[in-house]
């Protein structure tokens, strides 16, 4: 019997940790290259986009792959510090790679944004694919069973990971697919119109910011109403999550404390009932809108559910940041009544980003949810690809929140059952 | 005997928080006042329990209220953490937890969604439930209600329900708080024979009661805690005999 050890073998599937994960990684360094690079110059043609993009290439994909190999991203070794490698591997190539094209060719025509930019697109594409690979064998593998099985193991440290945390709430689906369900029949039981009340909250929103901006204030945007519906829809979705998620383990004192289950499913789930919501609501509004201002569709509104996928990364780690918050300090709730009321007039939702004056608009940009509004703005209001600022401010922001949630998630969670 | 859990030197302490608030006015005050003042007071619900149990056994945890045998049990589930030593529980062993009743379900949602609720808390997959489902609702005698909201149902209903979900789930270890207490003569014995099939397929079960008679018709062995030491572990009449020893030096009086 051993008793001292701290780290648990769980014998668990791991992530791909040898030479056999470097070429992945080198096909999505050339892609993510050349995605920054014609994200950064979006009007040039292909003629003089690929050999330009193609002349830096092989100096910064090679510095980024030489870094990756020389941190030992492709070594065997535990799950998590994957993650920092590669962040530190990419950081590192893509600076040397960086100062060798600027030392060869000068930094004409190389791009300081660009090289951000493929950076970003690097980690999250590595990162990305290891985390599917992952997935997809765990949801695999068969449920733990009645196997007899020699291994005594200590839960509480078996739990208290990050992997762990993500893994668990995918084995717990069945949970996730209830607690929305309940949430959801709930929400419109007993009620006489139903789901018509999610409809009737963005149209009373809708109607009176058209009257006050078009009418009172005079503001000259086409179609405005479509406009502030892209915002709204989104924004009510984000608010809602983060005020529910509050709640998410503090209000359910009862279930924490006298059963077992990973608690990082609460917020997920009422994110993911709010994504419901939403995702309603957009269905009913979005084709409505469209016919009614006679906006043609194009082939930039494809990319809808990427910026879903990321706003919803997004939103569960800001909702798993503020549950663990609000089980230690209650006043985390009447801080986010009072900083709704400030974020909603600094996202552009009711204004166009671009009728901000010059010095403002790069901070509106950065408030959390201004990228995710913009994006959708591009997509169906101007219907235009996104350009790199979104794309980068959209994945950073999903990214460090969801880093963050997660981690502070799997700090405190131990002490959820003893402080509520 | 083949070790399913194992407590080494486990200790879980709460710290309990008088006059607690966060509040800045108060915080001020208490500088003044001593009547504000925060105190805090550590409170050991367990300490330094070490103790084995195999697979197949059936183990009752007696003690006064407060002994720390909840407390156990949550530790065994993994809903505390352990403040010091170990808690180790065979890997692959799936445990079912009866430690409160009623809890994950929701009073608003009918009998057959609570039943999918409970059952996907516990982490079954939707077709496994879909399986085990018609079992239930025929183990619980509620088939006729399973349809009206649970706010409806009396206790005993309730109690019926959670235990089905409960038995049905058929856990490798089960974790089992007093709850049954509430339910009539009829439903007790229907529990003592679910439990004693239960370990007649080797699994293993802990049982917290207060009730001598349970214990004795359940366990094969009894460990007693008081004020969070495990003062005895062992055979059930010499354990209970330890036990009413005890109450009898407090002046207490021992339930049938």
């Amino acid at each position: 019997m051993t008793v001292g050890h701290n780290r648990v073998d769980t014998g668990a599937i791991r992530v791909p940790a040898s030479v056999w994960a470097f070429f992945p990684d080198a096909i999505l360094a050339v892609c993510s290259y050349l995605l920054a690079y014609r994200l950064r110059f979006p009007g040039l043609l292909l003629g003089t986009f690929l050999p330009a993009a193609l002349a830096s290439l092989p100096f910064v994909v090679g510095s980024q792959m030489t870094a990756l190999a020389l941190i030992g991203t492709y070594r065997r070794h535990s799950r998590f510090r994957v993650i920092t490698r590669l962040v530190t591997g990419v950081t590192a190539g893509s600076s040397a790679g960086a100062a060798l094209v600027a030392l060869m060719r000068g930094f004409d025509g190389v791009s300081r944004v660009a090289f951000l930019a493929d950076a970003t697109f690097l980690v999250v594409a590595a990162v990305t694919w290891r985390g599917t690979y992952l997935l997809w064998h765990y949801s695999r593998s068969t449920a733990p069973e009645l196997v007899s099985d020699e291994g005594l193991v200590d839960r509480s440290v078996e739990m208290a990971s990050f992997s762990a945390t993500f893994l668990s709430v995918v084995h717990y689906r069945e949970l996730l697919r209830n607690l929305v369900l309940k949430d959801l029949k709930l929400k419109y039981r007993g009620s006489v119109f139903g789901f018509l009340w999610s409809l009737a909250n963005p149209l009373m929103m809708i109607a009176v910011y058209t009257v006050a901006f078009r009418f009172i204030l005079r503001v000259r945007t086409e179609a405005f109403a479509f406009f502030v519906l892209l915002g709204i829809i989104a924004w009510t979705f984000f608010v809602n999550s983060a005020i529910m998620s509050a709640g998410a383990i503090a209000d359910n004192g009862g279930l924490v404390k006298s059963l077992f289950f990973p608690r990082a499913v609460l917020p997920t789930a009422t994110v993911l009932f709010n994504l419901a919501q939403y995702v309603l609501t957009a269905s009913v509004f979005l084709p409505l809108m469209l016919a009614i201002y006679r906006v043609p569709p194009s082939s930039p509104m494809l990319l809808f559910p990427v910026f879903l996928a990321l706003q919803v990364v997004f939103t569960i780690g800001i909702a798993l940041l503020l549950s663990t918050a609000t089980v230690f300090f209650r006043d985390v709730r009447h801080l986010i009544e009072i900083g709704i009321q400030v974020l909603f007039w600094t996202t552009p939702i009711v204004y166009d980003i671009q009728t901000v004056p010059d010095r403002f608009r790069l901070p509106v940009m950065l408030s959390p949810m201004s990228p995710f509004i913009v994006a959708y703005h591009q997509l169906f209001f101007f219907r235009q690809w996104p350009d790199a600022t979104v794309w980068f401010l959209t994945t950073t922001y999903a990214l460090v929140a969801l880093v963050a949630g997660v981690a502070a998630f799997v700090t405190w969670q131990d002490r959820f059952a003893d402080e509520i | 005997m083949i070790p399913i859990i194992e407590a080494h030197g486990l200790s879980k302490r709460f710290v309990l928080r008088h006059n607690r608030s966060a509040e800045i006015k108060v915080r001020f005050l208490s500088v003044l006042q001593r009547r504000y003042r925060e105190t805090e007071e550590e409170f050991w619900a367990l300490r330094d329990v070490s103790l084995r149990i195999g697979r197949g056994e059936a183990v009752g945890l007696i003690g006064r209220n407060g002994s720390g045998k909840s407390t156990f049990l949550k530790l065994v589930a993994a809903i505390y953490r352990p403040t010091g030593g170990r808690l180790l529980v065979a890997r692959r062993a799936t445990i079912g937890t009866m430690i409160e009743l009623g809890v994950g379900f929701h009073p608003e949602l009918t009998g057959q969604e609570n039943v999918y609720l409970n059952a996907a808390i516990h982490g079954l997959s939707r077709s496994h439930i879909d399986r085990i489902y018609d079992s239930i609702v025929e183990f619980s005698w509620l088939a006729h209600f399973m349809d009206l909201p649970i706010k409806n149902y009396s206790s005993g209903m309730h109690l019926r329900l959670g235990f089905s979900v409960a038995a049905k789930l058929d856990p490798d270890i089960l974790l089992l708080d007093e709850v049954y207490a509430v339910g009539d003569a009829e439903f007790q014995k229907r529990c003592v024979s679910t439990i004693e099939d239960f370990q007649a397929r080797g699994k293993t079960v802990i049982f917290v009661s207060h009730s001598m008679e349970s214990v004795r018709a359940i366990c094969h062995r009894v460990c007693l805690l008081d004020r969070g030491h495990l003062l005895f572990d062992g055979p059930v009449e010499e354990g209970l005999q330890a036990y009413q020893h005890l109450l009898s030096e407090t002046g207490e009086h021992a339930p049938a």
